[in-house]
């Protein structure tokens, strides 16, 4: 773990011209990533399959222009938010609410590690033993939204915390995006407030956020790379794989394959790092870096 | 005189042999049951009474005592019925002729009318009967189907009080049920339903494939 | 649909077992053939059933599902919605085959052999995965749901099969195989295991102990790396490593090879999906 002062001359700029900036910031892994061109996605901790979904797709987009990815590693919208841009080998920045030794939430220890490990960063402006505390939920949100040039709410209830990182953004001088909620979900009255009422930037797409933000305009969205080093038995079931969970029995039926050929090549590339099970839906296609 | 009359309880899946002994004697009139017997071996006794009176049978006033020996285990059921008449009916001299007893067990039920009841567990308390070295049971006519799936004991169906008494006292020739065979069957239709009714799945089918595969 | 056909692709029953299940039958009075049962018995209980119906019984002890399962199956639908006091009185019996029952009087004894089969949806709705329907269920409620399950019963699960949700329409016209030729080839794999173990008192896959795997489960040394690079990405047990082995021991002999290949542990883990974290 390393300490970085408000007095270094690697302080990152963007932290510097907010209000109330943090006077140390504790971090490990990639440091430059501060440097580089950040996007905030927030939400809410009980994402619903749909906003998964949705998140995934605006993630995708994003990570693929090379843009960084901050969020605050809690559970639902901010683990999706990391997941999502690691599976693509993309960078992603994690701003914790606690000191390096009392990673908050537990269960999202592994994936702290694998932030690191995937030449991503983690930092903190709380000493290592500090433990989570729920105004510091708060107070590092200011941070997520000081690294990134706009925050994208997913989904938010009622009153949330969430909403309050939008003011903040806002306060900083933000673009502030949200995603269009359900009308028949608790998680689509806070995002639907933030546009009706808080001005916050409807996003359709990954255009709209992009078409807002003139220092993204220019970033080429990157094709994930097909084919290339898959190998030929493995062609057709990765041609007929996506980012939507393929049934065993569909690919059975359009690879024309018996199902222990099937279950074989599935073995083989989920071994080599090409596919990836979603338990109870099917086969989806795994990025490389 | 004590008369001893043979039928069969069941523990789980395994059988106990059980002796129910009758006496009569002088006394005041009452019929006792003893030998651990259950509220539902106790009401026998009323079903027996009643049976045995409507089958014309004049029961004197007297002291019946009924004892269901191993006194040990619990008895429960209405299976004892038939043993316990068989056994009244002895003590009286209504069934003289002992002959058919030898190596006999009795099962079933009464009805008040004299009419003998199908019972439950017919088959493995023939299957136990065997292990006792009993040769011969005598069991409710509705039950005989189940009973003569036993090779190697001779099954009597009887469907009332009356054919009962008349068999053994070798008035009547009830023919034993032939012991109904285990064959190999016919290729075919042993389930109404089959795999190839659920289309695709072939994953889920493979899997399960394997499972049965792998177990007895 | 498919858990009820299950016994159609069993072996015939044996005159014993035959036997042994029409006994069970007759002591509840359910043998309305009167003859001797040569289907293999299939129990759907419900979700609300209580251990006692489960395992046996009650002030005139009666057999319970898993001895009306003997030589058949236990389908257990939607198995979290099962009260836990229900499922857990399955652990013995499932190890012992047989179930006993104390009372004052006697200790009881029924046999329940059974096949063990159970369903549970992906999240509580019951639509993840669907591609017409909306899921609507949060990750936390979707954990709960999946703790419900205790994790010794989970153990005692050999396979894991992945049912899809929506039929898949192109197979409406396709000719599907007959149980029967399931079931030729299943009798053939048992028979293979049946004189493989015949000197060492077992008959099956299922029953192989860690030292007879030693001799009987051996991989080649591209099977082990296979194995191997699978263990270190999904992180899994040594539990999971034996289970797996049996299941491609049974797949080898199902096609007749004596030796477990490749392709064998590549379809293996394949079924143990749930062991993944």
């Amino acid at each position: 773990m390393n300490i970085i002062n408000y007095e270094d001359s690697n302080y990152p700029l963007s932290l510097k011209s907010i209000k109330d900036p943090p006077m140390k910031l504790y971090y490990e892994g990639n440091y430059s990533l501060v440097n580089s061109l950040c996007f905030s996605i927030v939400g809410s901790r009980d994402l619903t399959a749909y906003g998964r979904k949705i998140e995934q797709k605006f993630v995708k987009d994003l990570c693929l222009r090379g843009i960084t990815i901050v969020s605050g590693m809690a559970v639902g919208a901010d683990t999706v938010a990391h997941e999502e841009t690691l599976n693509r080998g993309k960078r992603t920045i994690a701003v914790l609410p606690c000191g390096f030794h009392h990673i908050y939430p537990e269960q999202n220890e592994k994936l702290y590690h694998q932030i690191i490990e995937k030449n991503g960063l983690v930092i903190s402006e709380y000493e290592p033993n500090i433990k989570a505390q729920a105004t510091y939920f708060l107070k590092r949100n200011r941070i997520i939204a000081g690294l990134s040039q706009g925050v994208l709410v997913v989904e938010a209830k009622h009153r949330s915390g969430t909403s309050v990182t939008a003011k903040l953004a806002r306060e900083q001088g933000k673009k502030v995006f949200a995603l269009p909620g359900r009308l028949d979900s608790k998680n689509g009255v806070g995002v639907n407030r933030l546009i009706k009422e808080e001005g916050a930037i409807m996003a359709i797409s990954s255009r709209d956020i992009v078409d807002e933000i003139p220092e993204f305009q220019d970033l080429v969205k990157e094709i994930p790379k097909k084919n290339e080093f898959v190998k030929k038995e493995y062609r057709k079931i990765y041609g007929i794989l996506n980012d939507e969970p393929v049934s065993l029995d569909e690919i059975c039926f359009r690879t024309n394959n018996s199902i222990q050929a099937t279950l074989n090549l599935l073995s083989m590339m989920e071994i080599d790092d090409l596919i990836e099970e979603i338990v109870g839906a099917g086969y989806v296609r795994k990025y490389k870096e | 005189m004590v008369s001893i009359i043979k039928s069969i309880a069941l523990q789980g899946l395994d059988g106990v042999l059980v002796k129910i002994e009758v006496d009569i004697s002088s006394g005041l009139p009452a019929w006792e049951i003893i030998g651990l017997p259950d509220v539902s071996v106790k009401e026998a006794k009323e079903r027996v009474r009643t049976a045995i009176k409507n089958c014309g049978i004049e029961l004197l006033s007297r002291k019946y005592v009924i004892n269901l020996s191993p006194a040990n285990i619990k008895k429960i059921g209405s299976v004892f019925d038939l043993a316990i008449a068989a056994g009244v009916l002895t003590s009286i001299g209504i069934i003289y002729e002992g002959s058919r007893l030898k190596d006999t067990i009795l099962i079933g039920e009464l009805s008040l009318e004299g009419r003998v009841e199908p019972v439950n567990g017919v088959l493995p308390m023939c299957i136990e009967a065997l292990r006792f070295g009993i040769r011969r049971v005598i069991v409710p006519k509705k039950n005989e189907k189940e009973a003569a799936c036993v090779s190697g004991i001779e099954v009597i169906g009887v469907s009332d009080l009356k054919e009962l008494v008349n068999y053994l006292n070798g008035k009547m020739q009830v023919e034993p049920i032939p012991t109904s065979s285990y064959g190999a069957r016919k290729n075919g239709t042993l389930y109404s339903i089959d795999y190839s009714e659920v289309k695709g799945q072939a994953g889920t089918k493979r899997a399960l494939e394997i499972a049965v595969a792998r177990k007895s | 649909m498919m858990a009820k056909r299950i016994v159609t692709i069993l072996p015939d029953l044996s005159f014993e077992e035959a036997l042994e299940v029409t006994k069970i039958y007759s002591i509840i009075g359910k043998n309305e053939a009167q003859g001797i049962m040569r289907t293999r018995p299939f129990r759907n209980p419900h979700h609300t059933i209580s251990a006692v119906s489960m395992a046996g019984g009650g002030a005139f002890p009666k057999p319970g599902e898993v001895s009306l399962a003997h030589h058949g199956v236990l389908f257990l639908d939607e198995l979290p919605e099962f009260k836990h006091s229900s499922l857990e009185v399955l652990r013995g019996p499932m190890e012992d085959r047989k179930v006993s029952i104390s009372r004052v009087q006697a200790n009881l004894t029924y046999p329940c052999n059974f096949m063990l089969v159970a369903s549970m949806n992906p999240c509580p709705c019951g639509y993840f995965g669907d591609k017409e329907r909306e899921c609507k269920c949060t990750p936390s409620q979707i954990q709960n749901y999946k703790n419900r399950v205790s994790g010794p019963l989970l153990d005692r699960i050999d396979l894991h099969i992945e049912v899809p949700n929506v039929k898949f329409k192109s197979f409406e016209n396709t000719k599907e195989e007959l149980s029967c030729k399931i079931k030729e080839r299943v009798e053939k794999a048992r028979k293979i295991q049946q004189e493989r173990y015949a000197e060492y008192g077992i008959y099956t896959n299922s029953e192989l102990t860690p030292k007879l795997m030693e001799e009987f489960c051996v991989l080649s040394s591209s099977s082990k790396s296979i194995l191997e690079k699978y263990f270190q990405k999904n992180k899994l047990s040594a539990r999971s490593y034996s289970k797996i082995l049996k299941i491609a021991r049974t797949i080898a002999d199902l096609e007749g090879s004596e030796n477990i290949k490749d392709k064998h542990i590549l379809e293996a883990i394949r079924y143990r999906f749930m062991d993944k974290r």
